[in-house]
């Protein structure tokens, strides 16, 4: 990598998340360089289906070029704000078209990315580390289901289904889990 | 144990974030959303505590295609100077050169003794050309799209076949869908009739490449190898 920290590569993308808010086209093509490789994966992983993932970043473009405006760098990152319009994006699509588990993805056009991107460091920041820590802290099980649920976007049933257990113990898990992670990182 | 309250505790707001939701309780969460500011920031707070899981997707580089549709649907168009100006940086030929190319290709009549140093005059129709890129390297494909005669043609400038795989040209709209041209075989220069297309003369172009015969799906199953916007002359 490059001299850049990852904090500035992070203040740079914020600066540009609010030029495209002024109606930058550059500033918008500077944020895509940035971050489209990553969120581009969020939405392969998702969806597992090329070319319905090339739709939905196409989609979550245009909303950042519609909705930059509504980006506030006090209250969250511009990490957090991207990948979560992308998942949320990518897992409306897969509850309308289902997922597809019988195509493979074609692999040789699948080249994973190992530029610069917005996303460096993550895995060093603070919140990154608490959030592994108190990951671990949970049974195997319930980690892989949350796992599962936030990298595939799957729902009780379909997780429910995968793990062999009564939907109402998945529900279970994945709430109790989810009360433990919330106290293990505020505490 | 109830649905939404297990503990007396409402879980929604971390099960919309996490993602196990299905579509109904999904849009409802949304309208909660709007109506209950707590609710918003409940939700807001699990998408900041979940984003650092993200570091591990592996990212994967989209095709430029993507961008090329997104910068379709932004609206407001592109002056024809950006354009241009865009289009000699990159390619280092002149657009009416690459268009009287064209012209000629198609116009010049099969070669008879001795060949008749003529050039035709390039009609004053409107006219609008492309140079089709790969990610990286100079144009594969230049493009001629004559609105007036209502066809557009294709010739190939740096492609070599390779006996297992056709090309195909996909218009590629605002919104929607990759919309079949027509396959290139081998090396050929095809000549589209564009009536039932409804190009611009600004159209986003792609080229991707497919079994031999085109997409057998009616969409791009394999890699986009060039693509590129008209400009109109």
């Amino acid at each position: 990598m490059s001299v850049i920290t990852a904090d500035e590569q992070r203040a740079q993308l914020s600066r540009a998340l609010l030029r495209t808010a002024a109606g930058d086209r550059r500033a918008l093509e500077d944020v895509y360089n940035r971050t489209s490789a990553k969120l581009f994966g969020v939405c392969l992983r998702i969806l597992n289906d090329r070319s319905e993932a090339e739709d939905v970043l196409q989609e979550v473009y245009l909303n950042v070029w519609r909705k930059a405006d509504q980006f506030d760098p006090d209250r969250a990152s511009p990490i957090t704000w991207l990948s979560t319009l992308a998942r949320n994006r990518a897992i409306d699509r897969l509850r309308v078209t289902g997922r597809r588990d019988a195509r493979p993805i074609d692999e040789a056009s699948q080249i994973s990315d190992d530029s610069p991107s917005a996303f460096d460091g993550l895995s060093a920041t603070q919140d990154a580390q608490q959030l592994s820590h108190c990951l671990d802290e949970l049974e195997e099980k319930h980690r892989s289901a949350i796992r599962t649920a936030f990298f595939e976007g799957r729902t009780y049933e379909e997780l429910s289904k995968a793990a062999a257990v009564p939907l109402g113990t998945m529900k279970g898990w994945i709430r109790r889990s989810l009360m433990k992670l919330r106290m293990c990182l505020e505490s | 144990m109830t649905d939404a309250h297990e503990d007396g505790q409402d879980m929604t707001a971390a099960e919309y974030a996490l993602g196990v939701l299905g579509a109904d309780e999904r849009a409802a969460a949304r309208r909660r959303m709007e109506r209950e500011p707590g609710f918003a920031a409940e939700v807001a707070d699990w998408d900041r505590r979940l984003a650092p899981l993200v570091d591990e997707v592996t990212p994967v580089r989209p095709p430029r295609t993507v961008w090329m549709r997104i910068k379709a649907g932004l609206g407001a168009p592109v002056t024809i100077w950006n354009n241009l100006n865009l289009w000699r940086a990159a390619t280092g030929v002149s657009v009416a050169a690459a268009a009287a190319c064209l012209v000629v290709l198609v116009t010049t009549p099969a070669p008879v003794a001795p060949p008749a140093p003529v050039v035709p005059e390039p009609k004053p129709t409107p006219m609008a050309v492309a140079a089709l890129k790969p990610e990286a390297g100079p144009p594969a494909f230049v493009v001629a799209y004559d609105e007036a005669g209502k066809r557009l043609i294709i010739a190939p400038a740096a492609v070599s076949p390779d006996g297992v795989h056709d090309h195909e040209l996909w218009m590629l709209p605002a919104d929607g869908k990759p919309v079949s041209m027509g396959v290139i075989s081998a090396g050929q220069v095809l000549v589209i009739p564009t009536e039932r297309f409804g190009l611009s003369q600004t159209g986003t172009l792609a080229v991707s490449a497919e079994p031999l015969g085109g997409s057998p799906t009616g969409q791009p199953t394999g890699p986009v190898v060039a693509s590129g916007s008209l400009t109109p002359l």
